[in-house]
């Protein structure tokens, strides 16, 4: 054999083997789930240096005038002073006894406009330092009466600084204040700190007195917890670690969980931030104290750097006052954990409540995992379908009613619903024969499935972006439907038996 | 190019040829899967820059190779370890002589790393001497240098194994 033929057999049979790779369509959604809200650096070209150095030059004369300019003018005002808590309650004044240390800055924290025990108001506000890290030093109460329409200071403070009480509420009472605060101090033989004690202050002509605190709240210890680990979807589809309070009795929860790796299989390294692309507080230079009554939750984004392999991640959790919620078990392509601060609601972001879902499907299939999700589509003149299928992965069955939760991918991989999805029992290419939806059963050979239909026509109706389409399914979700760019007139039909979405 | 569409539409559309490309370095369909999904997620950060690139798919196909041959470099840290190494994926030689098409095949998958990529690189995505020398990141002479050895090793390997199976199957049927 010559060099001429064994290059030709080499070429040859390297394109004949490149035949038996995968297709890629797993490949694509999996790579697509990878990067959901993980951040683009944006670099400019060369081309690009000299403007962007010019607008950046912009950029730092304004913060530096938006700094410098009101101290000079006398305007003193905090670093990042907050909206005011209600209309009524003037700007909050620089303030006048905090010092912050290098690194830190002065923020304001929470308001209030009180009458005091003579019948004059004053304006009491919360200050503190913020590291740039998130970290923060205890609470000052100043406050200030009013004087020719300015605030003029009072000495001294309602409350001097102490280390770690955070005040959470000041509200107004007769005579004075009702100061509701966190202290994060560690609490007394081995307990976790994160007191919540609410302090009755008095002001008169006299000064001001204090009455003894009263603990209205005991830090969530992991017994109140229901802790769980869910997808969602805003502000991009990510993890988030939710906490729910079961016990009968209010309890507060604080600032970044650490999340500690608890099994070889997972990531080596974590850090923490307080907002991200996938949630995080809103503006705020520190996390805010939760006080969560019975029944309410609180969340954590958990976000990461991607990386290829997908494992089941064992992670456990860590609140910063060292109570230990255990193990979390999540399916993640992450290198390493960025943990998010928490903050209300389930989605562990301040700034994109979770949506509700619309009327979708109810059934135990919502909450089994072991099911595969199928997309099949058609296409028939100006008017195509996606046929979701589900079908059971083992032996158990599970039950379901109602219409598929689908979803499309905007231009940036999030999930979006469709504005205007119309569930109908039925459309031009199939549908639900009858008028009731039927209660279903998907077990082994006995798979179910939902219709999405839609034109590519404007006249028919309201027109979507198209993209990939995704199925919700309670906490499972699956993808990899693609639709066309753009979509009108979309009908969900209900889940029906079978796997042709029609019947 | 610079966004999640373009990197969406690059994934769409080139990500069956990069497999293809992954596989033949891999010789493994889940290795190729994982390769690819790999290389991607680690461009996606930065996809301004692989968008800036003249030929965006070849910046993608040049980090992929780099993935490929890094990872080689660390799986001995990575990997499970196998009392036997797992099956390639070619057909079983029950003992019969094997065609030179199918002895190069399996010589191929047990090139080391480097020169099997150095040969897919030239004989499967056609490149240029200086092209494959810029991705693997070595002389143009190396690269001439790898092919030629990788033939060589080829062209022997195949005349050995031409000469001694024969033998092999008359022992066989004593």
């Amino acid at each position: 054999m010559n060099v001429e033929e064994l290059e030709s057999i080499v070429r040859d049979e390297l394109r004949r083997d490149a035949a038996n790779a995968p297709s890629g369509r797993q490949l694509r959604a999996a790579v697509l789930a990878a990067v959901a809200g993980v951040p683009m650096t944006e670099r400019a070209g060369r081309r690009w240096a000299v403007p962007l150095l010019v607008a950046a030059a912009v950029v730092a004369l304004a913060i530096a005038a938006t700094l410098l300019l009101p101290r000079a003018l006398g305007r003193h005002q905090p670093a990042h002073p907050k909206p005011s808590p209600t209309p009524s309650l003037p700007a909050a004044p620089y303030p006048v006894g905090l010092t912050c240390g290098h690194g830190q800055q002065p923020v304001s924290g929470v308001g209030a406009r009180f009458v005091d025990a003579v019948g004059e108001v004053g304006y009491a506000y919360d200050y503190y330092c913020a590291g740039t890290d998130g970290s923060r030093t205890g609470s000052v109460l100043e406050w200030f009466r009013t004087a020719g329409g300015q605030l003029v200071y009072q000495a001294p403070p309602l409350i001097l600084a102490l280390q770690n009480q955070y005040v959470m509420s000041l509200t107004g009472t007769d005579g004075g204040l009702l100061v509701r605060a966190y202290d994060a101090s560690p609490g007394l033989a081995g307990h976790p700190g994160g007191v919540v004690v609410e302090t009755r202050l008095s002001v008169d002509a006299d000064g001001v007195a204090a009455a003894n605190g009263v603990a209205v709240a005991q830090p969530c210890l992991a017994t109140d917890l229901t802790v769980g680990v869910a997808q969602v979807y805003e502000p991009a589809a990510h993890t988030a670690m939710q906490l729910t309070n079961h016990s009968g009795k209010a309890c507060a929860v604080w600032g970044n969980p650490r999340y500690v790796q608890a099994t070889r299989n997972g990531p080596v390294t974590s850090e923490s931030v307080l907002r991200g692309p996938i949630g995080g507080l809103a503006d705020e230079p520190s996390a805010p104290p939760l006080l969560l009554q019975p029944g309410q939750t609180a969340s954590s984004a958990i976000g990461g750097v991607p990386v290829s392999r997908c494992a089941v991640l064992g992670l456990s959790a860590v609140l910063p006052n060292g109570v230990r919620l255990g193990a979390l078990h999540t399916s993640a392509c992450i290198g390493s954990v960025v943990g998010y601060p928490l903050v209300r609601g389930e989605n562990g972001s301040e700034t994109h409540p979770e949506l509700k879902a619309p009327a979708s499907a109810t059934g135990s299939c919502l909450d089994s995992r072991d099911l595969s999700f199928g997309f099949s589509q058609s296409q028939s003149g100006n008017r195509g379908s996606t046929t979701v299928t589900i079908s059971a992965l083992g032996s158990e069955s599970c039950t379901i009613t109602g219409y598929p939760d689908v979803r499309v991918t905007d231009d940036h991989m999030n999930l979006q619903r469709f504005p205007f999805p119309a569930q109908t029992l039925r459309g031009p290419l199939g549908g639900l024969s009858g008028d009731k939806l039927p209660q279903l059963t998907v077990a082994p050979g006995h798979p179910a499935s939902g219709l999405v239909e839609w034109s590519e026509n404007p006249a028919d109706g309201h027109c979507d972006s198209g993209g990939d389409l995704w199925l919700t399914l309670g906490t499972p979700r699956a993808g990899d439907g693609p639709l066309p760019s753009r979509v009108c007139a979309v009908q969900v039909h209900p889940f029906v038996a079978g796997s042709t979405g029609s019947g | 190019m610079t966004g999640p569409v373009e990197f969406t539409s690059f994934v769409r559309q080139h990500s069956t040829v990069l497999l293809r490309a992954a596989y033949l370095l891999t010789g493994d369909r889940i290795e190729a899967e994982e390769l690819v999904q790999d290389t991607l997620v680690r461009l996606y950060p930065n996809w301004a820059r692989v968008a800036a690139a003249e030929v965006p798919l070849a910046y993608v196909r040049r980090s992929l190779t780099n993935n490929f041959l890094n990872g080689r470099r660390r799986r001995s840290a990575d990997d499970l370890l196998f009392a036997e190494p797992p099956e390639r994926g070619y057909e079983p030689d029950f003992g019969g002589r094997l065609s030179d098409r199918e002895l190069v095949r399996r010589l191929l998958n047990d090139l080391p790393a480097r020169q099997r990529a150095v040969l897919v690189l030239r004989f499967f995505e056609d490149l240029e001497d200086t092209e494959i020398a810029s991705i693997i990141g070595c002389r143009r002479g190396t690269v001439r240098s790898i092919i030629s050895r990788g033939l060589q090793q080829l062209r022997a390997e195949t005349e050995r194994q031409a000469t001694s199976q024969p033998r092999q199957t008359n022992g066989n049927r004593r």
